[in-house]
């Protein structure tokens, strides 16, 4: 083999370990065009995931389907929310009095789905985890209410939501910050007893779900193993990992 | 079956070749690697060797492995180690080469098995001693560092063993009819008296020598049997057969020949085994001294390196050349499973696990035709293998492996069609053994919830992270990794043949 064809073959080879863009040539002391335009287009769909709301298709099959109630948090627009992101922690007091009249309350999760800043990622990824954790909280004996969607949402929205309703857990389930590499990366964010006091360190957290990551259903099957365990030790987040 | 210290297993390694037997003991260090918010994952960090046996020649009686005396070496290499057989926590016995064909081997390694530790697998067929010699010489683990292409051969006393390695990926492996021991001999003054040979050898013989059928044989005719073993080999190697021995390789090839070899696309050629071991030694003064070992292995050893001269290869012997195998058994037998799986401790170990390897598709037909697809292909195999249908055998333990399961396979739709299939062929199952389902994806957990409501009256037990492509058994061993999440556990689980030669 030509050396030329050797240090292809290692080029090649390297490049399986890491999703950066490595071995891709250059054209002078610049990028090549193809490069240059395939970096153009990830930094856009990271953008485009960003600042994209639900798309009417998944509003009208996937939250159709399972007739998913719709809530926006105190950030009324894309732009807003961007602009202030804390907006997106909270909702009215009219908003979450509609939401306690639509679901009942007392339930021991309160599933939320937030686009977060991909609502790609809930599109991409909802479809196979949904009926995962439905089927799973049901085997289980896990009472759960039907999944609130959430415009505009943050990790702390579940949070509110679920104290207002009386639900012992919130499970929260957003869009991760996009990066160049997937910008269809989803997150479960987990409180038991969640409220005004929640913190940070409160939240279990199972994220990097995706095609590239753990597939979105073998992650349904674990979140609802982790939300059985932290119903019977009756903890989360790190008080959870403390126990062992 | 946790160490002491947390997370390493005590492994050994016995291989019983047809011309020497001998055994590692090692420490295989099974570690957690948890990255900051991802599941965590268990895999085996360090393999470090604690005792390293005497290479002995396998001891044997008419013919046949001899049993008592190879089980009585083994005590002793035990006894030397300090090391008791019951602290042994997994391992592999491999029987190798041409000592598989005897007809005792089942039977002998069986005792030895029991022998050398109760979690201790034996481990036979030459696609695995392939694999297995290509592990433990470090070639896998060379290209997976460097991204080369290598080649394997395991030259052995009765075997060659190929591995086609690209990338850290094994992606062929074959193994031929020939090695060192194809003639014993032994020096009578000017000539060598023929004390043995294998079954190999009329092939070779008929074809460079005038009396096939002498049993005196002179230094310039071993020289050249080797010479002709050595170019078929190194032709086996490249894939670049002369036509007139074509047939021949093809008679002496125990399994299909290489189909992937492509000389050109090789980066180097690698050897282990016992014949390379004998790279660049020189024959002693003394007439006789070519042959120290009383076969033609150095003559052999010698002829190869001259063919890879006059073919401008570049050949290496690997350090520690012998042991490749031995180090192979005992050091990469084992696999750790994913850390999402599902299988209650009580439940295990369990032995001997047949393995029924079943295509997927991408897009499952749906309804009955796919349920029939997925069991049609087992009882296929249960036919070939001569197996009854439906097992109603008491402790047929079996399982299913799901191949190549691409990425737009592991959607919900696509994991419940497989496990209505799953189940429908499961369901018909006339015995209470669990039914076990192994993956390389990362989908136990999930497909095990989906199983439940389907098999609820059986025991489910699903894991994944495992290759199984090289094996027709399987061993599932207890929990290793220390988790914090009580839902993680992995597994060491050992993939292997139980095929002797015929």
């Amino acid at each position: 083999m030509k050396d030329r064809e050797k240090d292809e073959q290692l080029a090649e080879h390297l490049s399986k370990f890491t999703p950066a863009r490595i071995n891709v040539g250059k054209a002078g002391n610049r990028p090549r065009t193809s490069t240059w335009l395939q970096f153009r287009a990830d930094h856009a769909l990271a953008k485009d995931a960003v600042c994209s709301n639900f798309s009417e298709r998944f509003l009208n099959t996937f939250a159709a389907q399972y007739e998913l109630p719709v809530m926006e948090t105190l950030a009324k627009s894309r732009e807003e929310f961007l602009l202030n992101p804390p907006l997106g922690k909270k909702t009215s007091k009219d908003i979450l009095d509609e939401i306690v009249k639509i679901l009942p309350t007392g339930w021991d999760v309160l599933i939320v789905i937030s686009d977060g800043l991909s609502s790609h990622a809930v599109e991409e990824n909802l479809p196979d985890l949904y009926p995962m954790l439905l089927d799973g909280f049901d085997q289980a004996g896990i009472s759960t209410s039907k999944g609130l969607l959430v415009k505009q949402g943050r990790v702390a929205i579940a949070d509110q939501v679920a104290h207002a309703l009386g639900a012992r857990v919130a499970l929260n389930l957003i869009g991760e910050r996009p990066g160049l590499s997937t910008a269809s990366s989803l997150s479960a964010y987990i409180t038991y007893m969640p409220g005004p006091q929640t913190i940070s360190s409160d939240r279990t957290v199972i994220s990097n779900i995706h095609k590239g990551g753990t597939p979105a259903v073998e992650a349904g099957a674990f979140i609802v193993k982790t939300i059985e365990r932290i119903l019977e030790k009756k903890a989360s987040g790190v008080r959870l990992q403390a126990l062992g | 079956m946790q160490n002491k210290d947390g997370n390493s297993l005590l492994s050994v390694g016995i291989d019983v070749g047809t011309t020497t037997t001998h055994m590692v003991l090692t420490k295989l260090k099974v570690d957690n690697q948890q990255i900051f918010n991802r599941l965590p994952n268990s895999s085996i960090t360090r393999r470090e060797i604690l005792f390293k046996s005497p290479v002995c020649f396998t001891p044997l009686k008419e013919g046949c492995i001899d049993g008592e005396a190879v089980a009585g070496l083994i005590s002793s290499f035990y006894r030397h180690s300090g090391i008791e057989p019951h602290e042994v926590d997994t391992g592999a016995m491999i029987i190798t080469g041409e000592s598989a064909r005897a007809d005792n081997a089942a039977r002998v390694i069986k005792e030895i098995t029991r022998l050398a530790g109760d979690f201790v697998v034996e481990v036979a067929g030459p696609k695995l001693e392939s694999a297995l010699s290509a592990r433990g010489s470090g070639a896998v683990a060379y290209a997976a560092a460097t991204g080369k292409t290598i080649l394997n051969a395991d030259i052995g006393g009765g075997t060659t063993n190929v591995a086609l390695i690209k990338g850290g990926e094994i992606i062929e492996t074959t193994c031929l009819n020939l090695g060192g021991r194809l003639l014993r001999v032994e020096y009578a003054g000017a000539d060598f008296l023929l004390t043995g040979e294998n079954q190999a050898a009329a092939l070779i013989k008929e074809r460079v020598l005038a009396d096939p059928e002498s049993a005196n044989l002179t230094l310039e005719q071993l020289e050249r049997v080797s010479s002709l073993v050595a170019e078929l080999i190194m032709d086996y190697l490249t894939g670049n057969a002369a036509p007139e021995y074509e047939t021949l390789l093809q008679a002496l090839s125990l399994t299909e020949p290489p189909s992937l070899l492509r000389r050109e696309s090789i980066d180097e050629y690698w050897f282990s085994g016992g014949v390379a071991s004998r790279f660049q030694t020189k024959a002693g003064d003394q007439a006789g001294s070519v042959c120290p070992f009383g076969d033609i292995g150095d003559l052999l050893a010698r002829a190869i390196e001259k063919k890879a001269r006059q073919l401008n290869l570049p050949i290496k012997a690997c350090d520690d050349a012998i042991s490749a195998t031995v180090i192979g058994a005992g050091m990469h037998s084992l696999q750790v499973s994913g850390c999402t799986i599902n299988a209650e401790t009580k439940d295990l170990p369990i032995k001997n696990i047949r393995l029924f390897k079943v295509r997927t598709e991408a897009r499952p037909a749906g309804g009955n035709a796919y349920h029939h697809w997925l069991s049609d292909q087992i009882e296929k195999q249960r036919f070939q293998l001569g197996l009854k249908a439906a097992s109603s055998e008491p402790q047929a333990y079996l399982a299913v492996y799901l191949q190549d399961l691409t990425p737009e396979k592991l959607g919900f739709e696509n994991l419940k069609q497989m496990a209505l299939a799953l189940s429908h062929f499961f369901s018909r199952e006339k015995n209470n053994l669990p039914c076990i389902v192994v993956t390389k994806e990362d989908i136990a957990m999930s497909l095990s919830q989906i199983l439940k409501p389907m098999l609820r009256d059986k025991i489910i037990i699903t894991v994944d992270g495992i290759d199984a492509e090289e094996g027709d058994f399987m061993d599932l061993g207890k929990s290793v990794g220390n988790y914090s999440d009580p839902n993680c556990q992995s597994l060491t689980v050992v993939i292997k043949t139980l095929l002797f030669y015929k």
